[in-house]
């Protein structure tokens, strides 16, 4: 793998400095360099390699610790840790504290390595509605996007044509369709549940997930291991590493500087980014490096940190922060999630249900057109879990804690092995003035960097929606006999902690207003014109469609947008 | 699980070196890794585990516990043949507060056996073994009597004897887990799909037919961040 020296003190200027190789450095990177620009990317953790660093294929055992970790502090943990997941980071960081005002609950998901979140995440890559977009002219809530779906859709196209998407064309307005690879067929309890939401009237349909199913571009299909969240060593997933920053480093044009911590951006009193400033955390040592053009793509919340601990006598309240929204407008995805035991998957033969790494069939939000019957705005999806997975630390604490020990301990488990299900609703937040993040005066990080302190809280309409996936997802659970792992819901207590999805998103919005929004449609700053945001922290609002694939489309429009820019001389 | 085959562990670790090589995309011969896998178990056995943090006496009563939480039967071997008091006593090593929490435990199994039978736990009878047992799992439904000072610490011993079984070869294959393999193409079995698909056809009966719910902790597989 080619790994770039550190760069070394010098007044030689780099055409573009991306700062993040996640979904949205990693396709700046991977355009640009396409459109012959050169590129340096700095990520605040290490090069990946990964045949070294992805644990594909390992069984348990294969630890002495069995994935309980040292000492056994998975058992422990308040958070969940595991082994074998292609993390590089975690819910908490050495040395890389955040804060939580009084009051709020938040927690905030970073992956230190070169591709980011993009090594293990969900893959789910589903479009916006045309409605997503505007949201405001719905239903009077939230802002509308500057952009609409067909400026999008062309890069939805050229996203999905990169790191191939499975699907099937339904012709649901709220799940858009695409360029599709044929999906895997369902999974044996996935065709109980689709019977079960049929009688529901609820669509469920072959999900939409970046894992090939044929070759494409030299990477091959997935041989359905259902590791995918533990990095695939052979790229039949899509990771912003494997797919776009290592077919960039190709091009001889992408230079990657990694272990490189961001503290600052400097301007130049003149509206212009110059210099970025980070720790080399191999040495612990400051050093500056200077850019004709700087894209920012760190992640939603690590972006607007980097932009308010940017100060300066030009931008007092942070770089490109005039309008003041810099951290405001956080959201993240509404979760509500429910298990069950289903007794008729009971006895049944025994297969490999691995799959693609995740569930082969989803159900897309199916009441767009009734919203005001339903007593709250916007909507949800419904993701699902079951099968006969990989045993693990804790996979059968359940069964034991129910059947005692000895021999009935073993035919209990036996009996109940892959007969859980789950369903997990991913529902659309609107975004309010209580989320929000901001400099924590108080608190540093190991190199006196300071700190992001977070404020959230839902609002009625996220726990009414919450409390209306409950009902669905009892509903499903009934329908097939099962057994549900919790009461129906009185309230919408099981709704999920803010930042635990992981879709935090919108702190550096875009609009066409420079008083309200931080940057234009092609994610450009309206106060600095050769500076860019190109990560989830672009977005006007979040519509219950995971966020990965947009932050694909938006950030190859800037890329395509920039690339022209700089030709004509305008940055 | 594979049975190790009567070769040596020099041939097979070079088996599994050409896979590697040849393979180069990322697959490897699974195969192979687990034969080596299972070789390199086996000789840790022969050469007889040292506990790093329990006694002696310690150990011993792990073992038998393990033996009893989850005892060999036609579907499997033992907790003890899946290397659970080697997994307890590793993390114990790496843990104080684990660490004391087994030796106050194992001393309260002592102390309380001693006081049933004279006789410390590994040595009394089976009968007494498992009357001691049953004596916790109904302190622990009933969340009282005597014995429940030891519920804490058997529960701890149970949840990781029933995580070292489920971790190792042979409690993958009492519960039949079939993955972690590679294919070329997903498929359900033809087995699978007729019994679901009679399930299906049974949903006027199933539904609602499964009752109140269960308000116990669901079961805690692999944090799933990847279904993000």
């Amino acid at each position: 793998m080619a790994r770039s020296a550190a760069i070394q003190p010098t007044s030689e200027t780099h055409d573009v400095v991306v700062i993040g190789s996640g979904a949205g450095g990693g396709t700046v990177a991977h355009v640009l360099t396409g459109l012959g620009v050169r590129v340096t990317l700095l990520e605040a953790g290490p090069m990946l390699d990964p045949m070294r660093d992805f644990k594909e294929h390992q069984w348990p055992y294969d630890a002495d610790h069995r994935g309980a970790l040292e000492g056994g502090a998975r058992y422990f943990s308040p958070v969940p840790r595991t082994h074998f997941s292609a993390w590089s980071g975690g819910w908490e960081l050495d040395g890389e504290p955040f804060t939580v005002d009084r009051g709020s609950e938040f927690q905030w998901f970073r992956s230190r390595v070169v591709g980011g979140r993009t090594n293990h995440y969900g893959r789910m890559s589903f479009r916006f509605a045309d409605y997503d977009f505007k949201p405001y002219d719905r239903d009077g809530l939230g802002e509308n996007w500057p952009i609409t779906y067909p400026e999008i859709a062309p890069y939805y196209e050229k996203a999905e044509t990169l790191i191939g998407v499975t699907g099937t064309f339904e012709g649901i307005r709220s799940a858009p369709d695409g360029v599709f690879q044929a999906p895997p067929p369902p999974k044996a309890h996935e065709l109980l549940i689709q019977a079960a939401s049929e009688r529901l009237n609820i669509p469920c349909i072959p999900n939409r997930r970046a894992v090939l199913t044929r070759p494409l571009n030299g990477r091959p299909a997935c041989h359905y291991c259902g590791q995918c969240g533990r990095g695939c060593q052979g790229g039949a997933n899509y990771s912003s590493s494997q797919t776009q920053i290592f077919p960039a480093l190709e091009t001889g044009l992408l230079q990657i500087v990694d272990q490189a911590m961001v503290r600052e951006i400097v301007t130049d009193g003149n509206g212009k980014a110059t210099e970025v400033i980070y720790i080399d955390k191999r040495t612990g040592t400051e050093r500056r490096i200077r850019c004709r053009v700087l894209v920012l793509a760190a992640s939603a919340c690590e972006s607007a940190r980097i932009l308010l601990n940017s100060k300066n006598e030009e931008f007092p309240d942070g770089v490109a922060n005039s309008s003041g929204v810099v951290g405001r407008n956080l959201m993240d995805t509404v979760g509500y999630g429910l298990s069950a035991r289903v007794p008729a998957l009971e006895g049944m033969p025994r297969y490999n249900s691995d799959g693609a790494g995740g569930a082969h069939l989803y159900m897309p939000w199916w009441r767009w057109e009734e919203q005001e019957a339903l007593g709250f705005p916007r909507g949800y999806h419904i993701e699902m879990g079951g099968g006969y997975g990989m045993p693990g630390i804790g996979s059968f604490g359940r069964v034991a804690r129910a059947a005692g020990y000895g021999a009935a301990l073993k035919a209990q488990a036996r009996k109940e092995y892959g007969t859980r299900i789950s369903f997990e609703g991913r529902g659309e937040m609107i975004p309010n003035d209580d989320c929000y993040c901001e400099i924590d005066s108080d608190v540093v990080d190991r190199w006196d960097i300071p700190v992001l302190k977070f404020h959230f809280k839902w609002s009625d309409y996220e726990r009414d929606q919450a409390k209306h996936m409950a009902e669905t997802f009892h509903a499903l659970i009934d329908t097939m006999g099962g057994i549900a792992s919790a009461p129906r819901a009185r309230d919408a207590s099981g709704i999920s902690v803010g930042g635990s999805i992981i879709h935090e998103v919108g702190t550096v919005r875009m609009g066409d207003d420079p008083e309200t929004s931080a940057l234009n449609s092609f994610c450009q700053t309206h106060d600095v014109e050769n500076l860019f945001v190109c990560d989830g922290a672009s977005f006007v609002g979040n519509p219950d469609k995971n966020p990965t694939l947009t932050i694909n489309a938006l950030a190859w429009r800037a890329s395509e947008y920039l690339a022209e820019e700089m030709r004509r001389g305008n940055v | 699980m594979p049975d190790a085959p009567d070769i040596s562990r020099r041939a097979v670790l070079k088996q599994l070196a050409l896979a590697v090589t040849a393979a180069g995309s990322g697959a490897f011969n699974l195969e192979a890794a687990r034969v080596v896998h299972a070789l390199v178990g086996e000789e840790r056995q022969a050469g007889g585990y040292i506990p790093k943090l329990l006694t002696g006496e310690e150990f011993a009563t792990v073992s038998r516990l393990a033996e009893l939480i989850v005892p060999a039967d036609q579907g499997g071997g033992s907790g003890v043949d899946a290397g659970a008091p080697e997994f307890i006593d590793l993390l114990c090593s790496q843990n104080d507060d684990l660490a004391e929490l087994y030796q106050t435990g194992l001393a309260w199994v002592d102390e309380t056996m001693l006081d049933r039978t004279d006789a410390r736990f590994v040595e009394a009878t089976p009968d007494e073994q498992t009357a001691l047992l049953d004596g916790l799992v109904e302190a622990e439904e009933r969340r009282r009597g005597s014995l429940r000072r030891g519920v804490l610490f058997f529960d701890w011993v149970r949840r990781m004897t029933v995580d070292a079984y489920y971790t190792s070869p042979i409690g993958i294959a009492d519960v039949g887990y079939q993955g972690n393999a590679v294919l070329s193409e997903f498929e359900v079995s033809r087995e699978a799909l007729n019994f679901v698909n009679y399930r299906i056809g049974q949903l006027d009966e199933l539904e609602n037919s499964g009752g109140e719910s269960e308000e116990d902790e669901p079961d805690e597989d692999e944090p799933e961040v990847d279904a993000r």
